[in-house]
């Protein structure tokens, strides 16, 4: 029988902490992260994100981009990528006064064995990291909510 | 090594029970709740949810905005909020005809001390918050797991 093997989690509430947070583009940006127990090589590493994101409507249109990372060991670009999905709006053209928000919730869920057998036996830290692309500005408002289970 | 304590679940389906519901301006509705058994302040609990929405696109320009909250106790403002976030589209100007969206959200808590020992129930909410109508077309799905260690 498969059982939870370790669980960890963060959550940082709807503007709370040091949210809401502007993005810089090209800029990967730790949002939160977590500690997994990797038992073994066998084990199915499972992640679930769910991150609030709001874009900036100044400048109409506009198609705001955010790409959200896993890393694992650090987070930055020479840290391992373990899982990379991207979440946008289409801002066109329009006069929305007074809607001059847009704000988005964008959730993922991913399952693997883990990225290398070198790893089993460890604490392994897992970083969950946003960097805006495309056009417009955008801010992490939360809530920003990291979740991981190792099952095994 | 992790336990699972308690799990709980709902679900509705398109066009079954209460759905399609049509949602009233800028008023909290209950969508569903579980119950969870809490038993000790190390529990984490996780509450899933995923919920299919259809924004009115009857004029055009405009931008519907779902609020969606988990509360604990009771599915009034006068509980307490655990989670709350919004989902939104940004309809331009132009032609549409229909537009239908998928939220998912994921939330996890450390109970309070006075909710060890109980079953706690967990109410997911949504509020219409931006301009134009809004429908709950479903699936509504709420899961719930107790994590004990």
């Amino acid at each position: 029988m498969d059982q939870l093997i370790d669980f960890a989690s963060q959550e940082v509430p709807l503007g709370q902490m040091s949210l809401p947070l502007n993005l810089a583009s090209g800029t990967e940006i730790l949002l939160t992260s977590i500690f997994l127990n990797i038992a073994n090589a066998n084990v199915k590493v499972e992640l679930f994100a769910a991150v609030g994101w709001q874009a900036q409507l100044t400048e109409l249109p506009v198609t705001p981009e955010v790409i959200f990372r896993i890393r694992r060991g650090g987070f930055t670009p020479a840290s391992t990528l373990i899982f990379q999905t991207t979440d946008s709006i289409f801002l066109g053209a329009g006069n929305l006064v007074p809607d001059l928000t847009s704000e988005v919730t964008m959730s993922f869920h991913r399952a693997a064995l883990p990225d290398t057998p070198a790893i089993a036996g460890t604490f392994q830290q897992y970083f969950l990291t946003a960097e805006l692309a495309g056009t417009g500005g955008a801010a992490i408002n939360g809530p920003v909510t990291l979740i991981g289970r190792v099952i095994g | 090594m992790a336990t699972i304590v308690d799990f709980a679940s709902q679900e509705v389906k398109q066009n079954t029970q209460s759905l399609p519901l049509a949602l009233a301006a800028g008023t909290e509705t209950l969508l569903t709740s579980i119950f969870l058994n809490v038993t000790s302040t190390s529990n984490k609990i996780v509450v899933q949810a995923t919920v299919g929405w259809q924004p009115s696109i009857a004029l055009l320009p405009l931008v519907p905005k779902l609020t969606f909250r988990i509360r604990r106790g009771g599915a009034t403002p006068a509980f307490p909020e655990v989670y709350q976030t919004t989902d939104s589209e940004f309809f331009g100007t132009g032609s549409l005809t229909t537009n239908i969206i998928t939220t998912t959200i994921d939330h996890v808590e450390s109970p309070p001390q006075d909710t060890v020992g109980t079953f706690q129930q967990y109410f997911l909410t949504v509020q219409n918050n931006g301009s134009g109508n809004i429908t709950v077309v479903g699936p509504v799905t709420l899961i719930g797991t107790t994590i004990g260690f």
